[in-house]
């Protein structure tokens, strides 16, 4: 009886192991398959061989990049300061973290479209220089939740009242502070944020389709539609770039400090 | 089921024979037998990780012991499921179900049972007024202070007229003076109800001032199952004697068996009664309790001299420490107002009655 | 490397508690009324720059839409779009939508649910359980366009499963009416993300319940199947349906997927909303705001269902 529940469990789960692995399985197979005449890797060489790829993949990267530096600029100072010396905003900033949730991507990017447009105040669909601005900024807000989280849970394990205090007794100032005792020591859950973001951002559709950006997603897309194994190819990339930031993640969560209740 | 076992352990509402319980290769409780008698309040008291919860939690039947039986009311019920014994659990963290009010927890056992909504309400309501909570029916654990919540999880315990309640450290989690009173009303509601009870602690105070008997466990061993009193004055073991109780230890040398004459110190102590089988030159302990201990010269006493290093004040009692010889020994006085307590660094006097005091080998 | 404990470095916080000394947090109502007179100014030009981006790059854009909604084309209030956007297309697409968020995110709650409770309850390897942790962390990231291809190449016509089955069981499963392009295989497609948040929002439910309340509920008698009728499911309830909201709203506003797979040929409502915006189909600037303030309605209520939830979940849990 307990024998056969054990066997039903391991079934259920292994019959979940296959959900999630086929996709993969068959991707990689599909990747690897251009030729008739056996497996080879000529897709992935097609794939990097194209011009495309490498400035689209560039350039998603340099603005996943913008976004971290932009996004982090913004969070830990607000976060810190709130925590410590503006609790009552705290409500407000929670609140304004979480309308990612209720504003989706494409709705965001139609408001800028709207509120930016050619014929606008701020023209900033006009340039591409601008649009590729619009384009951090709703990466920024679609990262605010991970970056928040990242950096909210990092200053309380490490207790930033107190090192605060210690260091202000010491005669540090804020910007010191900042800078040299709450930013090192959080470093780990800012990175962690950071990859987070990374792999949200990569291959980001909507927004780089609609503000129409020469994205990595949107370049996925296009040679989805005109190519066979390629897109396999490109599926395998970016799932191994997603796995990597995550599994660097994973790897960063060992190195931070336990949490420790800062109140109550 | 073995009836010979049964009628002769007829009047025993517990009996462990020969249960030992092993985690791997690991000998958790090693040969326990004990035998509790209908309507007693039982106490299991040893340092943590002695295997108290183990024992406990094989009674209750959440672990199955590796060899051994477990008789409850003459029954085995060694290999039955927790469900079938009929016994009342209340834990250290309370346990209480988050999600029900104090009524719907106390009331638990009682609808799994299949009783009469009304029967259960009247149940419920006699619960809560023998612990002393009527009016907060409707909250929920999360309303409730701990003290509250640990009430609650006895009045569920006790719902369902268990035949016997087990107690796991349920004070451990409370404040100092909740711990006090809740210990107290505990022990009148045991006597109320005249339920037989196996009260789990690491709390040698808890024990012995609730407990009819006590069994003082020590790395899986009991070591002595006894009255309080018998505990704590004739302890039968080392580990019984420095477990329960502060104890004083002075280093000594046999000058004369027949005598009971003993050299410590400074001084010679005479007519102390010695264990079996020593010889004039062997090393030995002296264990003496710090209520035992007088100041002044008193005739027929030993009498040492020492030198006093701190004094702690604890309301009614004072505590002093000094220094005979090598050894610190610990002194408790009654705080009476006639008296003034000695201060640091004073020679001073004291007095041992022979009798009051544990001979041990020395180790 | 490890950080080092810093703690002893000043009072701890109970310590101060103790000593009666009120921190700034903690100063009674009366108090911050004045407190809010002296106001933190160097911190607020701190926090300034994050204030001002949410303001002009959340709320204003969005707030700017939601007006545009309530407003015809030569600028005059109005309701009329929402009157106008009651034709068989949209109201088609806000249907489709809600059935294919909620098949999703009810399939993917169960089958999520019961994942977590195999893998954190049932199957006891902490080897397991940290495995399908780290992979649900990835895969509830593994959205959008890439896993619709992923799809494409499993359940696509020329698919690596498709062709399984078929040499296994000899069925064509296109030829009995499945298509990866329709309502069912985005619903599975969804779920490859579906599952794993589900996974990963339960999972730390699911420890929460703890191994006293099983064994106080078995010793008052209860089986496995009452402890989890009256304590277990309840418990996990509102961190459940909790999810379910949070599921609906992911998949009610998730477009990248859908639109990689089926092109148009699903009327769901942000795939209407992408053309509305690369093309303006509906014919009315304003129109295609009215329906984001639709969307925004239904992603709202969605969310506060969650949020509510989640917060009596925590307050059980604690
Ligand atoms: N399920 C278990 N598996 C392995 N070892 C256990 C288990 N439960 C208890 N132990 C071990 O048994 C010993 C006694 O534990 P316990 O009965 O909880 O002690 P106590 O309640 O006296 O503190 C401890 O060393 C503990 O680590
Ligand atoms: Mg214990």
């Amino acid at each position: 009886m307990i024998k056969t529940m054990h066997l039903l469990r391991w079934i259920c789960l292994s019959l979940g192991v296959a959900f999630f692995l086929m996709p993969l399985i068959s991707t990689a197979k599909f990747s690897l398959s251009l030729r008739r005449d056996g497996y080879s890797l000529d897709a992935y060489r097609y794939v990097f061989a194209d011009p495309d790829f490498i400035s689209s993949f560039s350039y998603s990267a340099l603005i996943a990049l913008c976004t971290i530096f932009v996004g982090t600029v913004l969070v830990v100072p607000t976060v810190y300061l709130v925590r410590l010396r503006l609790p009552w905003l705290r409500p407000v900033v929670e609140f304004i973290v979480l309308l990612p949730l209720i504003v989706p991507p494409i709705i965001l990017v139609f408001g800028y479209v709207r509120m930016f447009s050619s014929s606008s105040l701020i023209p900033l669909t006009g340039t591409s220089r601008g649009s590729d601005i619009l384009l951090i900024c709703g990466y920024v807000t679609l990262a605010l939740p991970y970056l928040y989280r990242a950096v909210d849970t990092g200053l309380q394990a490490i207790n930033a009242r107190v090192l605060t205090e210690a260091a202000t007794i010491l005669g540090a100032r804020p910007i010191t502070i900042i800078t040299r005792i709450i930013l090192p020591n959080i470093m780990v859950s800012v990175l962690s944020g950071a990859f987070l973001t990374f792999a949200v951002v990569i291959s980001e559709f909507v927004m780089a389709s609609l503000l129409t950006r020469p994205a990595f997603g949107p370049y996925i897309q296009r040679v989805g539609v005109a190519k066979a194994y390629e897109p396999a190819a490109l599926v395998i990339l970016s799932f191994f770039i997603t796995w990597t930031a995550m599994g660097l993640v994973q790897i960063l969560a060992r190195f931070s400090p336990p949490v420790r209740r800062e109140s109550k | 089921m073995n009836l010979v076992a049964s009628s002769a352990k007829a009047n025993a509402a517990l009996h462990l024979s020969g249960v030992i319980k092993r985690f791997g290769g690991h000998e958790v409780v090693r040969n326990l037998d004990l035998e509790v008698r209908k309507g007693e309040f039982i106490s299991v008291l040893g340092p943590s990780g002695c295997g108290k919860t183990t024992v406990l939690r094989m009674i209750a039947g959440f672990e199955y012991p590796t060899t051994g039986r477990i008789l409850i009311d003459g029954r085995d019920v060694s290999r039955l499921r927790p469900d079938q014994r009929n016994l009342g659990m209340v834990f250290q963290s309370y346990a209480l179900f988050p999600n029900m009010s104090a009524a719907a927890n106390v009331g638990f056992g009682l609808k799994i049972a299949a009783m009469a909504d009304r029967d259960i309400q009247r149940r419920v309501a006699e619960m809560l007024e023998l612990v002393g909570l009527t009016g907060l029916e409707r909250r929920f654990p999360y309303e409730l202070s701990g003290g509250q919540q640990q009430r609650v999880a006895l009045a569920r315990a006790l719902a369902k007229k268990p035949a016997m309640l087990l107690l796991d450290e349920p004070l451990s989690a409370l404040d100092a003076k909740i711990r006090l009173s809740l210990r107290e009303q505990i022990r009148e509601i045991q006597t109320e109800l005249g339920i037989t009870t196996l009260f789990v602690t690491h709390d040698q105070e808890e024990a012995l001032s609730m407990s009819d008997r006590v069994a003082v466990m020590n790395s899986g061993r009991v070591e002595q199952f006894g009255t309080p009193l018998e505990i704590y004055n004739r302890p039968a073991t080392r580990f019984v004697a420095s477990f329960v109780g502060t104890l004083s230890v002075l280093k000594a040398t046999l000058l004369d068996p027949a005598s009971g004459s003993v050299e410590v110190a400074t001084a010679t102590l005479k007519n102390l009664e010695l264990p079996q089988g020593l010889a004039r030159g062997d090393h030995l302990s002296l264990a003496v309790r710090p209520e035992a201990i007088r100041f002044g010269a008193r005739k027929g006493d030993a009498i040492l001299r020492g030198k006093v290093t701190g004094v702690g004040f604890y309301g009614s009692v004072i505590r002093v420490r000094l220094i005979v010889g090598n050894e610190t020994i610990t002194i408790d006085t009654f705080n009476t107002q006639l008296s003034s307590p000695p201060s640091r660094g004073q020679d001073v006097d004291i007095s041992i009655d022979p009798k009051s005091m544990f001979v041990m080998r020395a180790e | 490397m490890r950080m080092p404990r810093r703690t002893e470095v000043s009072l701890s916080e109970k310590e101060v508690a103790e000593l009666g000394i009120s921190k700034p947090s903690e100063l009674p109502i009366t108090q911050r009324a004045s407190a809010l007179r002296r106001l933190d100014w160097s911190a607020l030009i701190g926090v300034a720059p994050f204030f001002i981006f949410a303001l002009v790059m959340m709320v204003a854009p969005t707030v700017a839409l939601i007006a545009n909604a309530f407003v015809d084309q030569q600028g005059h209030l109005t309701f009329g779009n929402f009157a106008d956007l009651n034709t068989p297309e949209v109201t088609g697409a806000f249907a489709e939508s809600i059935r294919l968020s909620a098949a999703s995110a009810v399939l993917g709650a169960v089958i999520g649910l019961g994942l977590a409770l195999n893998v954190g309850r049932g199957i006891g390897s902490t080897q397991v359980r940290s495995i399908v942790m780290t992979f649900c962390g990835v895969a509830s990231n593994f959205s959008g366009v890439p896993l619709a291809f992923a799809f494409v190449a499993t359940l696509g016509r020329l698919g690596l499963v498709t062709a399984a089955i078929k040499a296994a069981f000899g069925i064509d499963i296109y030829a009995a009416g499945f298509d990866l392009a329709s309502f069912w295989g985005l619903t599975v497609t969804y779920l490859f993300f579906q599952i794993p948040i589900t996974v990963t929002i339960m999972m730390p439910a699911i420890d929460g319940l703890r191994r006293d309340w099983r064994e106080a509920a078995s010793i008052l008698g209860a089986s496995s199947w009452q402890y989890w009728r009256h304590i277990g499911l309840p418990i996990l309830w509102p961190s459940l349906l909790g999810t379910l909201a949070l599921l609906f709203a992911n998949s009610f506003g998730a477009i990248a997927t859908a639109y990689a797979l089926t092109g148009y040929a699903v009327n769901i409502v942000p795939i209407l909303l992408y053309a509305q915006i690369r093309g303006d189909v509906l014919h009315n600037e304003n129109l295609g705001a009215a329906l984001a303030l639709g969307m925004i309605i239904v992603m709202a209520f969605a969310n506060a269902i969650y949020l509510v939830l989640r917060t009596r979940a925590e307050r059980w849990l604690r």
